[in-house]
């Protein structure tokens, strides 16, 4: 289990994060959307141990990641958005290299670290240098290195982006996996459909600050279809449809956003007042539709 | 395996720590050369010893040749003989000189030299108005030494003679005196007789008698150290046992006893007293006023200064420290981890510098560093490497990448050029241009390798010194150190 308790952290003036908590079950992927600078990569620097914060804590397993750091670092897995390494080691050497601080003797490290390589796409490049690597090779081997003790807990920052479509697939089956393994998964992303089908929460952050926590079925729920009408007069049109619900004007055609009634009975108004109906039609409202509405609902 | 293996293994097998640390043990092996040229091109440090003997008649020539370093111990030589004659009335000078035959062999301590000579030879040798001289020239790793000695024609048929000469002269007038080679050397209590001898008959004794006053001694008081046979003879006499203290002053008489020819009694003469660590001390005075060792410490550190760069001042500068610290490490056990891999590096690199130095130096020499100076010198230059990478280091968790190059690179210039040149203007300014200027920037220059970790070297060499001379002062005067 990840927990993260009132985290706040500054950078200079800047505050990244404010009060930031949530938390991750065994068993459960939960999402973590903002925007880019939200603070998202912050909260998981500060989640895995190599950023400390301003206050706060986060817990691994009930391990504090500040106070009980080695400890907390054993039970969990982390593949940052852009996995950066040290240019000059070969992957294999690499993964022998980190798995001394997981206390695996040299000889067994390197076997261990060939079947993993190879598990992951990578049992071609074991003598390539880091440096060589594309950004998905080095995502994988990041995940390949977090799991040398197969840790409880996982964490991908935004793993998503910059991979083709198969890189898109084996990372969201993957943390579907985990989460049949019973270990804890927290998936961050600025696109909220990214985490849509796989996780079970979605913990919006925004501005530093946690600005809603939702189930992914409340969210499905709460987005509802928003109903298109194109009459003759658009600007008179608009006095009647705000009866209906909120209405916004796209020059040749309204969008009246969760009609309060069924489109006929719009439809018969409309008539009856002497419009024109030329088009009325359904609009699926997007989960980043409801994303962006939460941020300025919330957001400040 | 341990991470701190890991990153010494990359610190070490780094190609530029390679390069470096092959160039220098170049630089080593050249110190190596520059030790042995000056030690053998000086007048040698050594005590040879030489009998030489020639039967005119059967032109059988024998060399006895014996050579000890200045500890006693047998010395490696290639020696050269020069057999010449001299016209008598002719003045004795080398324009005079008349090479009649050369001869030349390889000596570890004592040897043997026979060969019979041609007649023509032996003729020209023989000729009584001629004087044979016999020049004897030693090459050795401790330096040249040429000596030479006209050969006594005894009687008709034989011509002798030997350096450092010990004669023996008979009780009767009517015998011959008997020629001999050798010293006496004192080690400790040990007293030490070497002689080359070649004794006219069998069953003779070898005595010694020491005086230290004015006295002379005679056989009577003398004691029994040996029988005496062809070649080279070397006696050791526990002196503890005789309650004899000696001094400068001591003087040692020999004597020769047969039971058949009588009694043979040479000059009186002093005792050497053999020196310890002599060879050392010269070839460490040799090695630390070296531009090898100055090198080493002056530009090794750039490898040290690359190193804090390449472990950390890089990596955290692109953000790959990070994910190292996600594993189940601290922050402060990886800077610790590396800080220890270029620590080790730094070790390994002075010691297999000055290893392979000293292991040059004694292929070469037969002789080593003095082994304590030898660990002076390993702490110095380790020291001046972990004192200036410790410095870097520190940098390189404050700066990173290219910020941290530059001010390592100045801070390097600073310490090499920049704080000597500091040095010179500070001692101008308090002492102007007078007599005591040198000496006062050269006490300057002892403060400032305080602060310099790149002058380490020096301030240990200034250290052992100053120790070594209050150590001495405290063996001469110990109660001036109480008081």
């Amino acid at each position: 289990m990840i927990e993260v308790k009132s985290v706040s952290k500054s950078f200079g003036r800047l505050k990244a994060l404010e009060n930031v908590s949530f938390k991750v079950g065994n068993g459960e992927i939960v999402g973590y959307v903002g925007l880019n600078g939200a603070g998202k990569t912050t909260t998981i620097r500060i989640a895995v141990g190599v950023l400390p914060p301003d206050s706060g804590d986060v817990f691994i397993d009930g391990l504090s990641i500040t106070r009980e750091k080695k400890k907390a670092s054993e039970k969990i897995g982390w593949v940052p958005e852009l996995p950066i390494f040290e240019t000059d080691f070969k992957a294999l050497d690499y993964y022998v290299y980190l798995a001394g601080y997981y206390g695996i003797p040299a000889a067994e490290a390197r076997k261990m670290g060939k079947e993993a390589l190879e598990v992951f796409g990578l049992g071609n490049a074991l003598d390539m240098k880091l440096a060589t690597y594309s950004q998905g090779m080095k995502k994988r081997f990041a995940l390949a290195v977090s799991l040398i003790n197969d840790p409880p807990n996982f964490i991908f920052d935004e793993v998503l982006n910059g991979l083709d479509p198969q890189g898109i697939v084996f990372f969201r089956d993957l943390a579907v996996k985990f989460k049949k393994q019973g270990k804890a998964v927290l998936f961050s992303s600025h696109i909220l459909s990214e985490v849509e089908g796989i996780a079970d929460k979605v913990v919006f952050i925004h501005k530093g600050r946690i600005i809603g926590v939702y189930g992914m079925n409340e969210i499905v729920n709460m987005v509802k279809p928003s109903l298109i009408v194109r009459v003759d007069k658009t600007v008179e049109a608009l006095n009647i449809l705000e009866k209906y619900g909120h209405v916004e004007n796209r020059g040749d055609h309204l969008v009246v956003s969760s009609p309060a009634v069924p489109p006929n009975e719009i439809v018969k108004t409309l008539v009856e007042n002497g419009f024109n109906v030329l088009e009325v039609r359904n609009e699926e409202r997007s989960l980043e539709e409801f994303f962006f509405n939460l941020i300025k609902e919330r957001g400040g | 395996m341990n991470p701190v293996f890991y990153d010494f293994k990359r610190a070490f097998l780094r190609p530029v720590t390679l390069i470096a640390l092959a160039v220098f043990i170049l630089a080593g092996i050249g110190l190596s050369y520059l030790v042995s040229i000056s030690l053998s091109t000086r007048i040698g440090d050594f005590y040879s010893e030489f009998l030489a003997k020639l039967n005119l008649e059967t032109g059988e020539f024998t060399l006895y040749y014996n050579i000890y370093d200045l500890e006693g111990k047998p010395l490696l030589a290639n020696v050269e003989t020069t057999l010449s004659v001299f016209n008598k009335i002719s003045e004795f000078t080398p324009e005079n000189e008349q090479p009649v035959k050369r001869f030349s062999f390889t000596a570890k301590g004592y040897y043997v030299f026979k060969t019979t000579l041609e007649k023509s030879v032996i003729e020209t040798l023989a000729n009584p108005d001629m004087d044979v001289f016999l020049k004897i020239a030693s090459s050795t790793p401790l330096g040249y030494w040429e000596i030479g000695k006209v050969l006594l024609k005894l009687n008709g048929s034989e011509a002798v003679t030997s350096d450092p000469m010990i004669l023996f002269i008979p009780a009767s007038d009517i015998k011959l005196p008997i020629f001999s080679a050798g010293h006496v050397f004192l080690r400790d209590d040990e007293l030490i007789i070497s002689v080359l001898i070649e004794p006219p008959g069998q069953g003779f004794q070898l005595y010694f008698a020491i005086s230290s006053d004015e006295t002379t001694p005679d056989i009577n008081n003398a004691t029994l150290v040996g029988d005496v046979s062809t070649g080279l003879n070397v006696y050791r006499v526990n002196l503890s046992d005789f309650n004899v203290n000696i001094t400068t002053e001591t003087i040692i008489k020999l004597f020769l006893k047969s039971s058949e020819s009588g009694t043979y009694s040479s000059d009186m003469f002093r005792i050497i007293r053999l020196e310890t660590g002599r060879t050392q001390r010269e070839i460490t005075g040799i090695v630390v006023g070296s531009p090898a060792l100055e090198m080493f410490s002056q530009f090794f550190p750039i490898v040290m200064l690359y190193l804090a760069y390449a472990l950390v001042a890089k990596p955290k500068g692109i953000g790959a420290l990070e994910f190292l610290i996600a594993r189940p490490v601290t922050r402060w056990e990886v800077y610790f981890t590396r800080f220890v891999a270029g620590v080790l590096t730094a070790l390994v690199s002075a010691g297999v510098f000055l290893a392979t130095s000293n292991v040059g130096i004694v292929l070469l020499t037969g002789y080593g560093i003095e082994s304590s100076h030898v660990v002076t010198l390993f702490i110095g230059v380790t020291g001046s490497l972990i004192a200036f990478y410790s410095l870097c280091y520190m940098l390189s968790t404050v700066v990173s990448g290219g910020k941290y190059l530059a001010v390592s690179i100045f801070l390097y210039l600073f310490f090499t050029i920049i704080m000597n040149i500091i040095v010179f203007i500070i001692a101008y300014l308090i002492y102007g241009l007078t007599p005591r200027l040198g000496e006062e920037v050269l006490g300057l220059q002892y403060i400032s390798y305080y602060f310099n970790p790149l002058e380490f070297t020096k301030l240990c060499n200034l250290f052992r010194e100053q120790g070594l001379y209050i150590l001495a002062q405290y063996r001469r005067f110990p109660w001036s150190i109480h008081t």
